[in-house]
C-alpha cells in the first residue's frame, strides 16, 4: 500500500497552520480561515482525508484537535465536509476523537463549535483554552 | 574630501571601509618597508664608514710608528757601530770631540729627537743638545735605556715609556751598546711628532685617536693624563689581542662608543680609533628625514589616487543606495545617475533598466487595477440601486436605522422591504462570498423575492423563506449533481401587522429590545440554498411578542464575527446585545450613529472582516408629535 505523506502547511493571514501527521494518527488544524476561495484550500485536505481515512486499519485511533477563532461561511461548510468524512470512518468503527480548543472570551467560536457538532456522534470534545 | 567624510561612519563591513583599510595597508606596508631598510641600511653603511675610517687612521698610525722606530733603530745601530765610549774619562764632564761631533751630527739629522744621550760604563753622560743641563746625581747606569741596552748588546732596545727628566715629555729612548762596550747609546724619540699627527685626526665628529704602551700607560690622549696607567674594562679587552674591535660605553659620559685597535709590534703599544655610536645615527639623520619626506609624498599620492579610486566606487554605489531606497518608498520616477563605464556603471545601468520594466509593470498593474475597482465601483451604484432607498424605507417603516458596509466596494450583505397590503416585509440577508460574487447573490435573491412578493399568497414569512430556497437552488442548479454552486444565503424576514411581529430566519437571529431589555430569537438552522438544505424545506414563523413599541435588529454574520477589543477576538451574540441595551431608549439615528462609534472602537485597527449589515425598525407607526 501507498505510504500517506504527512501534510504541514504554515498559517497564512488567511488560512490555519495545518499539521496533518499520519506516523501519529493527528489531524491538527489552527488559526482564523477566510480565504476568498475556502475550497481550493480545503480540497486537498478533504482529498487527503479520503484516501487515509480508506486506509485505517480497524484498531487505529484518530485524534483530530481543531482551534479555530474565525472561519468564514465558506470554511465553515469544508469543515462540515471534514467532520462529515470522520464521522463516516467512525460509523465504520474506526476510533475517531475530535477536540476543538476554543477562547472563553470568543462567544462565535463556541457557536461555531456547538453547531458543527450538532449532527455528529463520534466523540466531539470541546474544550475552553486555560488562560496562560 | 568633505562630502566623503561628512558621512563617513567607521564600520569594517561597508565596502568603503575595507577599501581604505586595504589600501592604507598596500601604502604603508612597503612605504615604511622600504623607508626603514633604506635608513638602517645608511646607517650600517655610515657605521662601516666609520670603522673603516678608524681602522685606516689607526693603520696609519701604526705604520708611522714602525717606520719611525724602525728608521731610529737601524739609525741608532749605526750611530753605535760609529762611536766609542771607552776614550770618554770617569768624572762627569770628560769628553770625546769625536763622540760630541758624531752625536751632534745624528742630533742635526734627526731633527725630531728630543736628545741623543751616552752613558759610559764608568757613568759618564754625554748629551747633545749639549745646552740641556744633566741633573748631578744622574746616573746613566741606572737608566732602563742603558741597562736593556747592555743585557743585549747586539740589539737595538725600544725602552718603554717615560717622561723625560729633561723636557718632561713622554719619550721613549730607542738605545744599543756601543761597539767597544764601554756604554749606551742612546735616541730619545719626543711623542710630539706623533701627538701632533694623532691629534688632528677625528674619527667622525668626536672620535679620536689614543695610544697606549706595553705598561698600559697613556702615550696619547685628548683627556686623560699622560702616563697615568689606564684602568678602562676596555684596555684589559685590548691587551688580550694583537687587534680587534669592541663596543662599549664610555665610563666617563655614559654614552655608547665603538672602538678599533692594533698592536705596534716594535713597541707594543696598542693604538686605539674610538667614535661615537650615536654620531652614526646624526650622520643617518638627513638620510631619515630624506626618506620619510619621500615617503610622506608619496603616501600623499597614493592616497590622493586612494580617494579617487574610492570615491569612483562609493559614490555611485551611496547613489545607487540611496536611489534604491528612494524606489523602495515608492518613488518608481527615480533613476540612478551613470556617469562611469565600468562594471559599477553596468550595474547602475541595469538597475536603471530594472527600475523602468518595474515601473512599466506597476503601470499595468495600476491601469488593470483601476480598471477593476472602476468596475467594481460601478457595480456598488448598481447594488446601491437594488437597496432601498432612505425614501422607500423610510415609508414603510417611519423608524429605522441601517448600517450597510461591504467588505470590498460591493457585498453579499443586503438588506429589502416591501409593502404588500396592510402587511409590511423586511428582510436582511448575507449571502455566500464578498464582494462581486456575494453581490451577484443579493442581485439574484432581491430579484427574486421581488417575484415571490408579486406573485402574492404569501400569508406569513416562512412561506417566502420556503418559496426562495426552493426558487434559488433551482436557478442556481443545486439540484443537478453536475451543478456547480453550493451557494445560498442567511435571511431573517419579518412581516409586521401594525405593532405585530412576525419573524422567520434561516440561520438569522433577530434582536428584541423593549421595556424588558434585549433578547434574541434564534431562526432555523436551514439556510436558503446551499445543498444541505433540502428543496422542500420548511422554516418557522415566531410570533415576536413584545412592547408596542419595540425595537427590532436584524444582523449579518460580519457583526457578530468581527475581531477586534482588548484580546482581538470576534464580537458575538453577548457583546451585540450589550451594545443594543446600551442605546435601545435612544432615537433611532442616534442609535446608528451610537452603534458605528462602539463598531468603530471595537475594531480599532483590525481590518472588516466580512461584510456588514445591520437594520433596526420599530414596528408602530410613528405617533404624531
Amino acid at each position: 500500500m501507498r505510504r500517506i505523506e504527512p501534510i504541514s502547511l504554515q498559517s497564512s493571514r488567511t488560512t490555519p497552520e495545518v499539521r496533518f501527521d499520519p506516523e501519529r494518527a493527528t489531524l491538527k488544524i489552527r488559526g482564523e480561515s477566510y480565504p476568498e476561495n475556502a475550497f481550493e484550500f480545503y480540497e486537498p485536505l478533504l482529498r487527503w482525508a479520503d484516501e487515509y481515512l480508506a486506509q485505517l486499519s480497524a484498531d487505529s485511533f484518530v485524534r483530530t484537535e481543531l482551534e479555530l477563532p474565525y472561519i468564514n461561511t465558506s470554511s465553515t461548510k469544508c469543515f462540515m465536509l471534514l467532520l462529515e468524512k470522520l464521522e463516516a470512518a467512525y460509523q465504520n468503527g474506526k476510533t475517531i476523537e475530535v477536540y476543538w480548543y476554543y477562547d472563553e472570551d470568543n462567544e462565535s467560536e463556541l457557536e461555531c463549535a456547538e453547531e458543527l457538532k450538532e449532527d455528529l456522534t463520534l466523540p466531539f470534545h470541546i474544550i475552553p483554552k486555560s488562560e496562560g | 574630501m568633505k562630502f566623503i567624510l561628512r558621512t563617513f561612519k567607521w564600520n569594517i563591513r561597508s565596502v568603503k571601509s575595507r577599501l581604505i583599510l586595504s589600501y592604507s595597508i598596500i601604502l604603508l606596508i612597503p612605504s615604511l618597508a622600504i623607508g626603514w631598510n633604506s635608513y638602517t641600511t645608511a646607517k650600517n653603511k655610515v657605521d662601516d664608514q666609520m670603522k673603516q675610517a678608524a681602522a685606516a687612521e689607526v693603520a696609519l698610525l701604526n705604520q708611522t710608528i714602525a717606520q719611525m722606530i724602525d728608521g731610529k733603530m737601524k739609525d741608532v745601530d749605526l750611530l753605535s757601530q760609529q762611536v766609542s765610549l771607552g776614550s770618554i774619562g770617569s768624572i762627569q764632564g770628560d769628553e770625546d770631540p769625536k763622540v760630541n761631533e758624531a752625536m751632534d751630527t745624528f742630533k742635526r739629522l734627526h731633527p725630531e729627537l728630543e736628545s741623543v744621550i751616552a752613558g759610559t760604563d764608568q757613568g759618564v753622560t754625554v748629551q747633545s743638545p749639549r745646552s740641556l743641563t744633566i741633573p748631578a746625581d744622574y746616573d746613566p747606569r741606572n737608566k732602563p735605556w742603558y741597562t736593556q741596552a747592555m743585557a743585549h748588546k747586539d740589539k737595538v732596545i725600544v725602552t718603554n715609556t717615560y717622561i723625560s727628566n729633561f723636557s718632561n715629555m713622554a719619550i721613549v729612548s730607542i738605545a744599543k751598546a756601543v761597539n767597544d762596550g764601554h756604554g749606551v747609546i742612546a735616541a730619545n724619540l719626543n711623542l710630539k711628532t706623533l701627538d701632533d699627527m694623532v691629534k688632528g685626526v677625528k674619527i667622525g665628529e668626536r672620535g679620536y685617536i689614543y695610544l697606549l704602551d706595553a705598561n698600559r700607560k697613556y702615550l696619547i690622549h685628548p683627556i686623560a693624563k699622560i702616563g697615568d696607567t689606564s684602568t678602562a674594562p676596555t684596555t684589559d679587552t685590548m691587551f688580550k689581542s694583537e687587534s680587534g674591535e669592541i663596543e662599549y660605553v664610555n665610563t666617563l659620559d655614559g654614552k655608547p662608543k665603538k672602538m678599533v685597535y692594533e698592536t705596534n709590534p716594535l713597541t707594543g703599544w696598542k693604538i686605539a680609533g674610538t667614535w661615537y655610536s650615536d654620531e652614526v645615527r646624526q650622520a643617518a639623520a638627513p638620510i631619515f628625514r630624506r626618506t620619510t619626506m619621500v615617503m610622506a609624498l608619496a603616501l600623499f599620492a597614493g592616497a590622493i589616487i586612494v580617494f579617487v579610486i574610492i570615491r569612483s566606487i562609493a559614490i555611485p554605489l551611496r547613489s545607487l543606495t540611496d536611489t534604491s531606497r528612494e524606489i523602495s518608498e515608492g518613488d518608481l520616477e527615480r533613476r540612478v545617475e551613470v556617469k562611469a563605464g565600468d562594471e559599477l556603471g553596468q550595474l547602475g545601468r541595469s538597475f536603471n533598466a530594472m527600475v523602468d520594466s518595474l515601473r512599466s509593470v506597476m503601470l499595468e498593474l495600476a491601469r488593470r487595477n483601476r480598471e477593476m475597482t472602476d468596475s467594481i465601483a460601478y457595480a456598488n451604484r448598481i447594488q446601491q440601486s437594488v437597496l432601498p432607498s432612505p425614501a422607500s424605507l423610510e415609508q414603510v417603516f417611519a423608524e429605522h436605522w441601517v448600517v450597510w458596509k461591504p467588505r470590498d466596494v460591493v457585498g453579499g450583505d443586503f438588506y429589502w422591504t416591501r409593502q404588500v397590503g396592510e402587511v409590511r416585509w423586511v428582510a436582511v440577508g448575507d449571502c455566500t462570498g464578498h464582494g462581486v460574487p456575494g453581490a451577484l447573490m443579493t442581485m439574484l435573491t432581491v430579484a427574486l423575492l421581488n417575484r415571490i412578493a408579486d406573485q402574492g399568497g404569501n400569508d406569513v414569512p416562512s412561506q417566502v423563506l420556503q418559496k426562495l430556497n426552493g426558487l434559488l437552488k433551482h436557478m442556481l442548479r443545486q439540484e443537478q449533481p453536475e451543478g456547480l454552486s453550493d451557494d445560498g444565503l442567511d435571511l431573517g424576514l419579518c412581516f409586521a401587522h401594525g405593532a405585530e411581529v412576525t419573524f422567520a430566519g434561516a440561520g438569522m437571529t433577530i434582536y428584541v429590545a423593549d421595556a424588558a431589555g434585549v433578547r434574541m430569537v434564534k431562526g432555523d438552522k436551514h439556510k436558503i440554498g446551499y445543498r444541505s438544505t433540502p428543496p422542500d424545506c420548511e422554516y418557522t414563523n415566531r410570533l415576536l411578542r413584545a412592547d408596542p413599541d419595540a425595537a427590532y435588529y436584524m444582523a449579518s454574520d460580519g457583526v457578530t464575527d468581527q475581531n477586534g477589543g482588548d484580546k482581538n477576538v470576534s464580537l458575538g451574540r453577548t457583546r451585540l446585545m450589550a451594545w443594543i441595551d446600551s442605546f435601545r431608549i435612544l432615537s433611532m439615528p442616534e442609535q446608528r450613529g451610537e452603534f458605528e462609534r462602539k463598531l468603530a472602537d471595537y475594531m480599532g485597527s483590525e481590518p472588516q472582516r466580512d461584510d456588514i449589515a445591520m437594520l433596526a425598525f420599530r414596528a408602530a407607526p410613528k405617533r404624531a408629535s
